[in-house]
């Protein structure tokens, strides 16, 4: 395969929380805390756990919209977290994001078609004329009217704006488009249509896509491989396909037993149900993060770390944070 | 057997500024005891007003139940007073909503919250019982701790546990009816299958009838007995769950079914999609509502709007040409 086009590696990032009469730092989220994972061109990567896993932090901390802690972030060898002012600008050409909520992400004050030029302007590029036919261009590539050009975001549905933040994410023509739950606002009708162009123009660009969501079947459908995050590291990674057929970790096994209708033989009342919630990132639990919640802890699990590592009876670029993958016994 | 609720051509309207617009036109349904109904459909189809019509909570004075009747056990709710509806409300029919953030008072402690159910239903109860009552309560809905949450404000709690607080005001005291709107959108994946197992037994431990409303038919396979798919203000399709999702007989919820990408579905395939949306209720054509995106539509169906009909044994079909669905 070919050399990767964004490399993740060992990414901390930490926000600091403060409080008291003086403002004194009294405590630290581990929001992500040591991820490493590789994009390659024209793949997608999707990111799944619940909320406060740490996912769109770490997709934010990719564009660098947050400062990582620790660690690098490399697009084509150059890391990301050292690049400063025209270096970084430039680099943001090839780099997008498409945003959860398609009615808080887009200006109600700016026409479409401003918003779809202005990336062009704040990158120096074409003349009005030719930004002009560029937006009404992206316009076409997305599935809206050319008409959308002078009307306002409040006038189109959930699924028109979000088809707007698309176009503006892919303007630039970018080689990476970070998608953060982009569809979990939407109708399930209206979904597909999204998912379908995502897919749609990621063959037509060659995009590569971080494809972050809570939808284990959303996930499965746009990714080639998966990474399942809880409290802030990656607990499993692997092929779609592989990690659905056999995972490998009790925590990606609890989050597709969780599904609703995902066992037809099986009533969501007649299979095992992971007990308790996620622990706070503030103050994450020792040893390995799951295992206040994991039905096969063991003494081990409470003292050491486990290390992303191949799994064992899978391919070797199945990877897994469990002292006992492949040889779970339910814990005494 | 004799039907615990039966709901008779609801219609509901909504007065806004721009003219009053019909949001439920003519929704029937019935619910057995310890059966569960799922709602289906998606945003604007009108299951939440649906059933805030039968909790006759509907805003005021913006929504207006223009017609129809909800009768439990025989007794007519819209044509109760307000003060009648009250003792009804909590005691009989209880509700659960989406967001237990905004659901639950937050400058009120748990315990005050869960205790209002008993104080106004049972008037008769020492403020020791009603204590016990709420600890037992706050124990059945799998909360740890209870002695120290009743004396929690809202915002103590994790989402999880505020559903559950939500459920046990809800079940506080023994309704024979339980609806929940949306129960566990905002919920994470594990979190939301903790939820609906809950529901569950506690349905099978009271025998009571659930009215599950939700978007997603994963939780409607998981939960109900019955389904009724709603789109633009009526039932287009009503058929045990089963038989539902084995061979849907209305082109809406065959769209619907095929839409959704599933763990099965092979990866990076073009996803089937209903095309277009929602009509505007303000906008709304003659004849079929689904006409518009329908993959069978003929000029017959823009002309004459189609009746609820029988497609089979115990299940019913707004389209006359189901027969025709591949």
């Amino acid at each position: 395969m070919s050399e990767p086009l964004l490399r993740v590696k060992n990414l901390k990032l930490h926000f600091p929380v403060r409080g008291g009469l003086l403002h004194f730092r009294t405590g630290t989220v581990h929001a992500v805390d040591g991820v490493s994972f590789d994009v390659y061109p024209g793949q997608t990567v999707g990111l799944v756990g619940e909320s406060g896993c740490g996912k769109s932090t770490l997709g934010k901390t990719i564009l660098r919209l947050y400062d990582p802690t620790e660690g690098q972030v490399e697009f084509e060898g150059r890391d990301l977290a050292r690049l400063h002012g025209a270096q970084l600008r430039r680099l943001r050409r090839d780099l997008g994001i498409i945003f959860q909520d398609p009615y808080e992400s887009l200006n109600q004050t700016h026409s479409v078609g401003f918003i779809l030029e202005e990336p062009f302007k704040l990158h120096g590029m074409g003349t009005p004329a030719e930004r002009r036919t560029w937006a009404k261009e992206l316009l076409r590539k997305v599935g809206l009217p050319e008409s959308a050009f002078d009307r306002y975001p409040h006038e189109f549905s959930g699924g028109q704006r979000q088809r707007i933040g698309i176009a503006r994410a892919i303007a630039l023509k970018p080689k990476l488009v970070v998608c953060d739950e982009p569809v979990s606002a939407l109708d399930v009708s209206i979904q597909s249509q999204i998912l379908n162009l995502l897919l749609d123009l990621q063959k037509e660009l060659g995009l590569a896509y971080v494809f972050i969501a809570h939808d284990l079947a959303v996930v499965k459908h746009v990714s080639d491989r998966i990474a399942v995050m809880y409290l802030g590291k990656i607990v499993e990674a692997a092929d779609a396909d592989g990690l659905h057929a056999s995972p490998l970790h009790p925590y990606t096994q609890a989050l597709l037993a969780s599904i609703p209708g995902a066992d037809n033989a099986l009533k969501i009342d007649e299979r095992p149900i992971l007990e308790g919630e996620v622990p706070s990132p503030l103050n994450p639990p020792s040893g390995c993060r799951f295992h206040t919640r994991c039905p096969y802890v063991q003494e081990k699990c409470r003292r050491e770390v486990p290390e992303l590592s191949a799994g064992p009876g899978v391919e070797a670029d199945h990877l897994v944070a469990c002292h006992y993958a492949g040889r779970l016994q339910p814990a005494a | 057997m004799a039907q615990l609720l039966e709901v008779k051509g609801l219609q509901v309207r909504f007065e806004g500024e721009g003219g009053a617009v019909r949001v439920v036109r003519g929704v029937d349904f019935d619910l057995a005891r310890g059966q569960t109904l799922g709602i289906v459909g998606e945003s604007g189809s009108g299951k939440s007003v649906t059933s805030l019509a039968v909790m006759r909570l509907l805003p005021q004075p913006a929504g207006v139940i223009e017609g129809g009747a909800v009768l439990l056990e025989g007794c007519d709710l819209v044509r109760l007073s307000r003060p009648e509806m009250s003792k009804i409300r909590g005691a009989r029919i209880s509700m659960v909503f989406q967001e237990p953030m905004t659901a639950l008072n937050p400058v009120h402690t748990v315990g005050r919250q869960l205790s209002e159910s008993f104080e106004l239903h049972r008037p008769d109860m020492t403020p020791a019982d009603v204590r016990s009552e709420c600890l037992s309560m706050l124990k059945e809905v799998g909360i740890p701790d209870p002695h120290r949450r009743l004396g929690e404000f809202p915002h103590q709690l994790s989402g999880g546990m505020r559903q559950r607080v939500m459920i046990a005001i809800a079940l506080a005291c023994r309704p024979d009816i339980l609806i929940a709107d949306e129960p566990t959108t905002v919920l994470d994946v594990t979190i939301q299958a903790q939820i609906l197992k809950l529901i569950k037994r506690l349905q099978k431990e009271h025998g009571m009838a659930v009215i599950f409303i939700t978007h997603d038919l994963g939780v409607i396979s998981e939960m109900c007995d019955e389904v009724a798919v709603m789109y633009a203000g009526q039932i287009v399709e009503r058929a045990r769950a089963a038989e539902l999702f084995e061979s849907p007989k209305h082109p809406y919820t065959k769209g619907l079914l095929e839409c959704i990408p599933r763990l099965g579905t092979a990866r990076k395939t073009v996803l089937k999609t209903i095309e277009g949306m929602v009509p505007d209720f303000s906008s709304l054509a003659h004849g079929c509502a689904f006409e518009n995106r329908c993959p069978l539509a003929v000029s017959a169906c823009r002309a004459q709007p189609p009746a609820l009909e029988p497609a089979g044994q115990n299940r019913w079909t707004r389209c006359p040409r189901w027969k025709e669905l591949p």
